[in-house]
């Protein structure tokens, strides 16, 4: 397998050049054996991918010149693709060693029997050499600030949040106060330590993205991680050179936020894997469930304990997780704390629900829209919801029935579910505004129907 | 007659109101449950919220009338004119819909459940978030099929509707549930069925080809014979699929879970299956020219007779998969 550093480098030099379509579409075509018909169809490939497939496949120079000979025998115009094979060929060559076979990392199923001596080893990126220990190298400070500045000013930042912390825990949230613990530096610290290399951090995200609904928007946000992310993996010279030594960043140690609560493993932890499987099923993007392991803050005093434990209880049911490990250490945080993650305060907090609520999935979601439909009038659910959400619903208001247009009955529950994280104060607020509302009886009926719907999916 | 007057006939116990011609009706929230308003021109009116229960409208006028939250659950809309209607939010449960007219129409979260919508039109007509389950859409006569063509269906609840033979050529399905539902015949080309739920669902003969599918659920879908040239089905989920004698060329299912599958005698000629999981699948007789079915998993599969000379089976996992010939690989 070529080293991911190495892919970077042949894919950065394509990208670079002027015929870069060109050799997308041609990487596509020896890969994939055809020629791409549809414009679009390129975007779901990236050429990094491209040509680490293709180096997979051809394990020779050679047969890569054989593959692109074949692919431009059936191009639509062979010509123009040219000087596309003859570059695509020029930078390649530096993923097929001096025999002509594909460059390989020495050790690269395991990282921890990785030998510094090793000259290949040595062009590792400095995070490669030191995967098991992101935080106190000698190479230059690692740009997580930098990143982390850039990402919050993105209109997406809170996207990105949520993205990362589901990555980072294995779980989704919504819930402002539970994101608000995280720094982001810290989350994408986590981040870089559970994916060493630029590939499991693609994974890792892309496992998360395939379960939301929200699915092109969520791409786009892992997209804009990656690219800031890319800086991690980069090879040590330009780590050198992009990074003041004196900007100080992780020479001390990290700054403590006053609420944050650095991860601890949850119950659906695979250590050692880098990419912590994330259970694929349709769920929302803001519209996900709730958490289902529980994250335990790092020296919380008793009390912080028993509150986060107190608003565990209130969350949306656990994210039914095929599996869980038992063994939690290799992925512990920096500051991991092993004592408290193995106490009895620990387990408990880990521990289900005495009455698990229904994850709201896909299904579950179907089935409330069903229900609702059954037993109320499906406008006057939704002005009810609209008007609790936001403001009193004005039948006569042009500009409430464009916005009421624009979400679907399954986009405010979701909503909803997200703003009252409990069931009780989702009850009465919807009482109190169905009162406000004429006909009173026709919304307090909408009111109690939607009450009735959402009870199984609350704890 | 005005909608005052017909509102103060019906309070005297009138309700036959056939062929009357009231513009822009101004009837908000009027209550007109069973009323006969059959053939009457009621077009531009508004209805909104109304109560309309087992109310007859069979070709009636209905045309760019506001009936949002309307409540019209099993009235007769028959060939009623409804296009460019607004039914944002109106429950329709069990309505007679046979034949209908709506173009057009904003069905936006509208409850549709157990509706009859045969040889109705929906070409262009909203239907994001709306519950169609157990409708018939079913193709009546030979011409005059359930029309979709151009509809958005995102998220639509189609689960156990009947839609045999409906034309939902490039219609937006994408997270839409088509559980249990029967689309056997149906044109689905170009369709978006992006994230879509089609357990169970019977695609018999449909045409899916340039259909997108990527990320769909189809475990237990039936697809014999149907056609799928082209089709994007990347990272879906096939698992115990029937797809025998169907057309498979060009298509690509990269990623793709097929375990226990059937695809006897299909065609996936230069389809790709790039690291799909293909275990315990049925794929005797199958034409696999220049199919790409590198890194795939096609352990303990059934291969017999199938034509996989020139398939690209790089790192292909064949452990216990019984060979073109009969024998079982072994290694």
């Amino acid at each position: 397998m070529v080293p991911s550093w190495l892919l970077d480098e042949v894919a950065q030099k394509l990208e670079s050049q002027a015929e870069r379509r060109q050799i997308h579409q041609l990487a596509f075509a020896t890969h994939q054996h055809r020629w791409p018909e549809d414009p679009n169809l390129l975007d779901l490939y990236r050429l990094r991918d491209l040509v680490q497939d293709l180096t997979r496949n051809y394990r020779s120079f050679e047969e890569l010149k054989q593959g692109l000979r074949r692919a431009l025998s059936q191009a639509p115009e062979s010509k123009a693709f040219i000087p596309a094979a003859r570059t695509l060929l020029k930078v390649a060559r530096q993923a097929y060693q001096g025999d002509g076979s594909a460059v390989a990392l020495p050790s690269e199923a395991s990282l921890d029997g990785f030998n510094p001596s090793d000259p290949a080893a040595q062009r590792l990126s400095p995070f490669e050499t030191r995967a098991s220990d992101a935080t106190s190298h000698p190479f230059p400070p690692l740009p997580y600030d930098e990143i982390a500045a850039t990402l919050e000013q993105s209109p997406s930042a809170t996207r990105i949040k949520k993205l990362l912390y589901a990555v980072c825990s294995g779980e989704w949230s919504n819930d402002p106060v539970v994101l608000g613990r995280f720094r982001l530096t810290n989350l994408l610290k986590q981040l870089h330590k559970m994916s060493a290399e630029e590939e499991a951090l693609h994974s890792a995200l892309r496992n998360v993205v395939v379960t939301l609904n929200r699915q092109m928007e969520y791409e786009l946000v892992a997209q804009l991680i990656q690219r800031e992310c890319h800086r991690l993996y980069a090879p040590l010279e330009e780590v050198a050179k992009n990074h003041q030594p004196d900007s100080g960043f992780d020479s001390a140690p990290p700054t403590a936020y006053p609420e944050e609560e650095p991860f601890s493993t949850g119950p659906n932890r695979h250590p050692g894997s880098g990419v912590d499987p994330v259970p694929l099923g349709f769920y929302d993007d803001d519209d996900a469930p709730e958490p289902t392991g529980v994250l335990i803050p790092m020296g919380a005093t008793a009390n912080q304990q028993s509150d986060i434990q107190a608003e565990n209880s209130n969350q949306r049911p656990p994210y039914a997780s095929p599996e869980s490990s038992p063994s939690q250490e290799s992925w512990a945080a920096p500051d991991y704390n092993p004592d408290y993650a193995h106490s009895p305060q620990a387990a408990q907090t880990a521990a289900p629900a005495e009455q698990p609520a229904r994850p709201l999935d896909w299904k579950g979601l179907a089935e409330l829209r069903v229900e609702l439909m059954r037993y109320a009038n499906p406008l006057r659910v939704k002005a009810l919801m609209f008007s609790t959400l936001y403001y009193p619903f004005d039948l006569n208001s042009g500009g409430d029935w464009s916005k009421l247009q624009t979400e679907t009955l399954g986009d405010l529950i979701l909503r909803l579910m997200d703003q009252f994280p409990s069931y009780s104060s989702l009850d009465e607020q919807l009482k109190l505004m169905a009162c406000q509302m004429m006909p009173s009886d026709e919304y307090g009926n909408a009111a109690g129907a939607i009450a009735r719907a959402l009870r199984p999916f609350y704890p | 007659m005005d909608s005052r007057q017909l509102l103060q006939q019906y309070a005297t116990g009138k309700t036959s109101f056939q062929g009357v011609r009231i513009r822009s009706a101004d009837l908000l929230e009027a209550d007109l449950i069973g009323v006969d308003l059959s053939k009457a021109e009621l077009s531009s009116g508004n209805f909104m919220l109304a109560y309309l229960t087992r109310v007859d409208f069979s070709e009636a006028n209905l045309s760019h009338s506001r009936l949002s939250g309307a409540n019209l659950n099993q009235s007769k809309l028959i060939r009623a004119r409804l296009n460019n209607a607004d039914l944002h939010g109106s429950s329709l449960q069990g309505a007679d819909l046979r034949g209908a007219q709506l173009t057009l129409a904003n069905l936006l979260d509208a409850n549709l459940m157990d509706c009859d919508l045969r040889n109705a039109n929906l070409s262009g007509a909203n239907l994001s978030g709306a519950c169609l389950r157990g409708a018939n859409l079913r193709e009546e006569g030979s011409n005059r099929s359930t029309n979709l063509r151009g509809a958005n269906l995102h998220q639509t609840d189609l689960r156990g509707a009947n839609l045999s033979g409906a034309d939902l050529a490039r219609v937006d399905l994408s997270q839409a549930d088509l559980g249990d539902a029967t689309l056997r015949g149906a044109d689905l080309r170009g369709a978006d069925l992006r994230g879509a739920n089609l357990s169970g669902t019977i695609l018999t003969e449909a045409d899916l080809s340039e259909s997108t599918l990527e990320n769909a659920s189809l475990v237990n879908a039936r697809l014999d014979r149907a056609k799928l040239i082209g089709t994007k089905a990347n990272n879906s989920d096939f698992t115990f699929v029937t797809l025998a004698d169907a057309n498979l060329k060009h298509g690509s299912f990269v990623g793709a879970v097929m375990a226990d599958a059937k695809l006897a005698r299909c065609d996936a000629s230069r389809a790709d299956f790039t690291g799909s999981d293909l275990q315990r699948s049925i794929l005797s007789e199958g034409y696999f020219a220049r199919t790409n079915l590198s890194q795939t998993n096609l352990t303990e599969a059934v291969l017999v007779r199938a034509e996989i000379s020139s398939a690209n089976l790089n790192g292909a996992k064949l452990a216990g998969a019984t060979m073109p010939d009969g024998s079982t690989y072994r290694r």
